[in-house]
This record gives C-alpha cells, structure tokens and sequence, in this order.
C-alpha cells in the first residue's frame, strides 16, 4: 500500500468543518498518515499587545476582548497586575468573587471544549449535551454579571459588580444542578466504548515532550505534569483546597479527561467559596498612574496566562505582554500530529484546545 | 402489459425517491430531538434540493457531471428494475455500478479531499456490498429472485439477515459510527466536495434513488395477502430500520475506516452466514 | 513578584544561551520572552522563568540591529516566542525565520515598534 502512495498535501483550515478558528495546519499525508505537519498562524492578529498600552484604564475592559473564551481570566490577570503596581492589597469579598467567576467561566470553556472533541470524532449528540450543560453556566454568569461572555466585573482594586445573598443563593442552587449532570457527563466520557476507540493512545504526548515544549495546563497535566498555577493562590485559591488533576496516559482521552475532572472540581471550588465570601467593600480605589513593572499569573482554563505590564506614570503604559496559554499548546501540535491518522487530526487538534484569538491577539 | 400496471409502476419509480426525500426530513427532525434542538422542516431535503438547482452551475471538467449524472441513471435505472419486477440480483449490481459512478466522480478532479473521499467510499463499498449482497441473494432464494414473483413474509425466517442490513443503512445513511466517506470533521464532504448547485443536486438524487432501492429491498421483508396490511407492514419496517439507525447514530462517535471493514465483513457476513445455516438445518424457519 | 537579575548591556551568543541553559538546569520552566524598546533606544529583552511558583528572569539590552543567538535548539517552547520578537519588533535571532504572524511584503512591518507608529497614544480616537 504504502509503495503506491504518494505524498498529499491537505489544508487544515483556515476554514475547516472540524475547527472553526482560523488556524492553518498544513499536512503531508501519506495515504491517510500523517507525515508533516506545518503550522500557519497570524490569520486573526490584531495587535492587541499595542492597543492595551494605549490607555490602561480602557485597558482593563479591553483586555476582556482578547479573548471570548477566557475573557474573565484575562481582566483578572491584568487588574492582578496593576493592582501589585499600585501596591493596594484587594479586599477578600473581591478575591472570593473573582475565583467564583473564573471557576464559572473554566466550566464554560471546559465543557465547549469536551463538545468540542465530541464533535471531532463525529459524537454530534454528545457535543450537543456539553452544550446544554453549558448553558445552564452561561445563563447563571448573566444572571450575576449581565453578560454571557465578556463578564466586565473586575476594575483595578476589586469587582465593580458586587454579588448579593440572593446571587449567592442562585450560584449555589445551580452547583446542585449542575453537579449531577456534570457527573453524568464525566460517566459517558469515561466509559463510552466508541469515544474510547477514537482517544485512547491517540495523539500521544509524553512527559518529555510536554517539557520540552512547554506546554501548559491541562495538556501539561495530562501528560503527567503536576503544574496549575492555582496552587500559587492568586486570587482567593489560597483559601479553598487544591490539587491539580493529573494523568499518566498522555493521550487525547487523557486531555479530555482532565478537563472534565476539572469541571467537577470546579463546582467543589465555588461550593467552597460562597460559604467564605465576607461581608466589607468588594473594591479599593487607586490613585493616581502607576510605575514599575510586574509579572501577574493566573490559571485560565488552557493554563497559565501571564500578563507583563510595565507603567511609566502616565495614562499609556510602557509595555503591555501578554503570554496566552495557547501560544504555548498550539505549536505542540507539531510534536503530537506525525504519524497519526487524518481520521485522528481533528480530535488532536481540538484536544489541545486552541484559541486563535489567544494565540494571535 | 396492463396499462393500470404501468401507471402504478411508474408513480412509485417516481414517488419512492421523494419518500426518501420526506424520510431524510424526519431523520433530520428526529436526530435534531434527541439532541435537543428544534430541528428543520420535514420538507428541508426538498428545499434544500430546490435551492441547489436554482444555483449557478459550476464544473471542474465534463467527466466530473457525465460521472453524476451515470450515478443517477444507474441508481434509477435500479429502482426502475426493482419496481417493474426485475430481476433482484441484476437491480443489485446496476445499483453497485451506481455506486462505483460516485467513486469515479470523485477521482476526476485534482482536489486531495475528494480523492480521499472516493477512496473511503471504495473502501465503505467494499464493506457494505457483500452484506447487502448476501441479504439479496438469501432473500431471493428463499422465495424468488424476480421481484414480481416475490411471495411471503420472509421476516421470520430471516431475522438476523433484517438486522444485518441495519449497518448496512448505517454507511448508506452516512450516519456514525460508519460515517466514514464524507466525515464532515475529516474530509469535509469526502467525494461530494467539487460538487456544487444543480451537479450537487444531481449527487443527491442518485443517493434518493439509492435508498429507495436498498429500502425496496428491505420491504420485501414483510407480505400480507391483503395490500393494505401489506404497505403499512411495509411501512413499519422501513421506519423502524431508519429510527434505530438514527439511536445508532446518536450514541456512538465515528470510527475509523478499518473497523468499518472489519465489522461489516466478519458481524455482518456472520449474522446473513448463520441465518443461512439455520434455515438449512431447520428448512420451516426459525420460528 | 518581580526579581532583578542583574542586567547586562552586551549579547554574546554564549552568553544567552548560557544562562537560559542556566535556568532550565536549576528547574525553571520557560515561561514567556518579553521585548520591550527601551527609552534609549534599545531592545530590551526579558527572558521570564517559572522558579518554584515565582516569575524569575534576566534580561538585558542589545542594540537595535544586533543578533541575538537562538535558544529554541536548546528549548523548542521558546521558538513561538522567538518567531514573535522577530515578526512583532524585528529583533534579529539567528536562523529564526520570520513570518509566524505577519505576511512579508504585505504585514506592516515590526507593528508594535514605537518610532514606526509615531509615538503612542498620539492617535487614539476619543
């Protein structure tokens, strides 16, 4: 067979039926086997980085416009990080606050990106259930914020959006909800023989690999990594219990295992926090422009998201950088795609959980 | 011949293929309610098919359209020979050539994707026509090969043959797990892809043919002296065919091309294989 | 959260590749290359490093048209960060190829360079 194949080159994407962001990968196939693999990125680059050091108290709504996925995590990262500019310690009930919504939104990304993969190996009904499941997340968060997607709650020195008794009440109404469909979700993604036969041992990653090219998140973490920054406790992870979800296997089940661990986990987090939230401000003002430089991280549902922001005391900032977890993940492609089948490229592909507008900015 | 005869021969080679059009419509409707969604029409198939014929009509080269337009005639020409009371074997293979058209259709043009597609499609003949085969040659020797001579009930005797043509539908439906040729995420639309407007159309027509044959070939299952009871009968057993390869469809991701082989020629074989042997045993049937 | 790890004006090749090694060996992850044009003129370049939950780094200045070594031999993770400097600022890497981002030829060339835009904040709307 293989002495009558000839080299093909397929485009994956920019436009393509199995992942609908504009991210090209170019393969070489030989036969149905992938032989190489070409990434081809820049189709979405908007030069974020220079429009965010225009103004930065613009900045904190439009750092949320990176990215329509992890749009919280962001605006959390950088008023994280202008707040270490400032020096101002932010109030407990604000930190409580922030880590509900993320965990909210980590629900929200995880579970689009489990349908997802669902919907890459062609399991068009599963996808369609994450989705319901998802929804029940999405309409709580517009309940709380008023928006579905770009939550716009956080300023500089805390959340600008308080959450009353009645909000608290709902948020834990909906966990209770949630958690049994969750769990059921995680039944048929761990046990589903047709799903298995297209993830288990496919697109492997090992460790090594993972290291080397320095991947984060729940790619990291399914190949054995014990790495999440909320361990660090930023926000308010320091006050609830925490273990990263880790697995051996390495493969796309591995990846899609994590995150739906990590969906349950997630409730556990927001169940932990309501009972914590102190009454007190939800914010602190700041004063004046800030100077100096500072690093700030957070865990966004791809993994570690870091913000460097360098202000010069004025209304611009010298230097805003941001490193999306997806810029890392993405070009891992490049080491999972050779020598696996095309039947398998989207579910690889998608296991990752690539978000161009993250990649590209 | 009869001339009443040959109007009603005729009306079906005409209808049977919008039945299909309408039971498409119902598998969208269904499929969309057990994934919670609203789903289209009924009627969107024929929408759909209206809209493509109203589009401009673009080629990449002749043999691309003289490919579909053979696939059509083959697939009716089918049809036609089933419903006018053919010979069922001959039906079979002028469908198969139908089949191949659609293969050709897809190796005339330079796009990777389509060559692809075809080779899938090859592949998923290669896995569905010895089942289907053997179903027609079983059904053929235990009461005739000419349909119009076609006598009884044969659901009794060959259950396990019934339930062998249920993946059967599940490749021509292109429904998962053997969703293999045109894999929407793979291979976008597989050997359709450098079909557009009314050639597309075209493609679609010949698959209505085809259905309509294989289905034909599925009612044959079920007689009654009386015609009513016999259509209705007829009826059922075509939606019930369809219903399970929609739960099929909507409880299993797809798999890869080589279990697809592998599961129609050893499960597939085996199921016609052992109804065949149990009849030869036990000649008055299996219940 | 910010560590100085002392700054140096030159880059030589072993230098860099040095002390990336450095930090890999001591069991700090890569985390990401920040650039940064520096009031005098200068690239400025911040190599950031994961060291125990903390954002270690070493950084230093280079002259605008002066290559700097590669690391991504040592550290295929950084290659994206690399390729970006090369297509975002038109730093020069040795036998990084540009092009991850922006089109050669038809991309506004190093896009978040200050001197090319005119100074920042000059034309923002409102």
């Amino acid at each position: 067979m293989t002495s009558l194949a000839r080299a093909t080159v397929i485009p994956f994407g920019p436009q393509h039926a199995a992942f609908l962001e504009p991210l090209n990968v170019r393969l070489v196939l030989e036969e149905e086997k992938v032989v190489g693999a070409e990434l081809n990125q820049g189709y979405n680059h908007r030069g974020m980085e220079y429009a965010l050091s225009l103004d930065y108290k613009k900045s904190q709504y439009l750092c949320e416009r990176v990215c329509g996925i992890c749009s919280y995590h962001h605006s959390s990262c950088y008023c994280q990080g202008l707040e270490a500019l400032y020096g101002v310690e932010v109030p407990m009930r604000a930190r409580l606050i922030r880590t509900i919504m993320m965990e909210c939104q980590r629900l929200t990304s995880h579970l689009l990106a489990l349908g997802h993969i669902a919907e890459a190996v062609g399991y068009e009904n599963l996808f369609m259930q994450c989705f319901r499941e998802r929804e029940l997340i999405m309409t709580l968060v517009n309940r709380l914020s008023g928006n579905r997607v770009h939550y716009s709650m956080n300023v500089i020195g805390g959340v600008k959006r308080d959450i009353g008794p009645e909000q608290v009440k709902d948020v834990e109404v909906t966990m209770k909800e949630v958690r049994p469909r969750l769990e059921e979700l995680q039944r048929v993604f761990r046990r589903d023989s047709t799903l298995g036969k297209r993830t288990h041992g496919v697109g492997r990653f090992p460790r090594p690999a993972a290291e080397g090219w320095g991947t984060v998140g729940p790619v990291s973490r399914a190949s054995g990594i014990p790495r999440d920054i909320r361990q660090d406790g930023f926000a308010a992870y320091s006050e609830v219990r925490f273990t990263p979800i880790v697995r051996e296997e390495a493969d796309v089940y591995a990846r899609m295992m994590v995150r739906m661990d990590e969906c349950l986990q997630s409730v556990d987090i927001i169940e932990e926090c309501l009972p914590l939230l102190p009454d007190g401000p939800a914010a602190v003002q700041v004063k004046g422009h800030p100077t100096g430089e500072a690093f700030s991280r957070v865990e966004a549902p791809r993994g570690e998201l870091m913000y460097y922001i360098r202000a010069k005391g004025a209304l611009e900032l010298d230097r805003i950088k941001l490193r999306t977890p997806a810029l890392m993940n993405v070009p891992a492609l490049l080491a999972m795609l050779p020598g696996c089948q095309l039947a398998d490229v989207p579910g690889i592909v998608v296991s990752v959980d690539p978000c161009i507008c993250c990649t590209d900015r | 011949m009869d001339p009443l005869a040959l109007v009603v021969q005729l009306a079906i080679i005409v209808l049977a293929p919008l039945a299909v059009g309408l039971l498409r419509g119902v598998d969208r409707k269904l499929t969309a309610r057990m994934q919670n969604r609203r789903g289209p029409p009924v009627v969107q198939p024929f929408y759909d098919m209206v809209k493509l014929l109203s589009k401009s009509p673009i080629l990449i080269n002749n043999l691309q359209v003289t490919f579909a337009g053979a696939s059509l005639l083959f697939q009716a020409a089918a049809l036609a020979l089933f419903v006018a009371g053919g010979d069922l074997l001959i039906a079979f293979f002028v469908s198969g050539a139908g089949s191949i058209f659609l293969v050709l259709g897809a190796f005339s043009v330079r796009s990777p994707y389509s060559y692809l597609g075809g080779q899938r499609e090859l592949l998923a003949i290669l896995a569905y026509e010895p089942v289907l085969f053997l179903a027609v040659l079983s059904l053929g020797m235990r009461s005739s090969f000419l349909v119009s001579e076609f006598r009884g009930g044969l659901l009794a005797d060959l259950p396990l043959v019934l339930l062998a043509m249920v993946p059967v539908m599940v490749i021509l439906l292109e429904k998962s797990p053997y969703d293999v040729p045109a894999a929407h995420q793979e291979l976008v639309s597989g050997p359709y892809i450098e079909y557009s407007g009314p050639y597309l159309a075209i493609m679609e027509g010949a698959r209505w043919f085809q259905l309509a044959f294989v289905l034909g070939v599925i009612t044959l299952f079920v007689w009654h002296d009386n015609i009513m009871v016999s259509l209705l009968g007829k009826a059922a057993i075509v939606l019930l065919v369809l219903f399970v390869t929609i739960v099929i469809d909507n409880i299993t991701a797809r798999l890869t091309r080589e279990r697809m082989v592998m599961f129609m020629l050893t499960v597939g074989i085996a199921l016609v294989a052992v109804n065949l042997i149990y009849l030869t045993i036990f000649p008055e049937g299996l219940i | 959260m910010t560590t100085e790890e002392g700054q140096s004006d030159r880059s030589d090749a072993i230098d860099v590749r040095q002390r990336f090694k450095g930090f890999l060996d001591a069991g700090s992850r890569f985390i990401a290359l920040v650039v940064r044009e520096s009031e005098d003129g200068m690239f400025e370049l911040i190599y950031t490093f994961d060291q125990g939950g903390k954002v270690a780094d070493f950084r230093f200045s280079i002259p605008l048209d002066r290559e700097v070594d590669s690391v991504a031999d040592i550290y295929p993770g950084a290659m994206t960060a690399e390729r970006e400097a090369v297509d975002l600022f038109g730093v020069r890497f040795k036998g990084v190829r540009p092009g991850l981002f922006l089109v050669e030829g038809k991309s506004p060339p190093e896009p978040l360079r200050k001197r090319q835009i005119g100074g920042k904040g000059g034309d923002v709307p409102g």
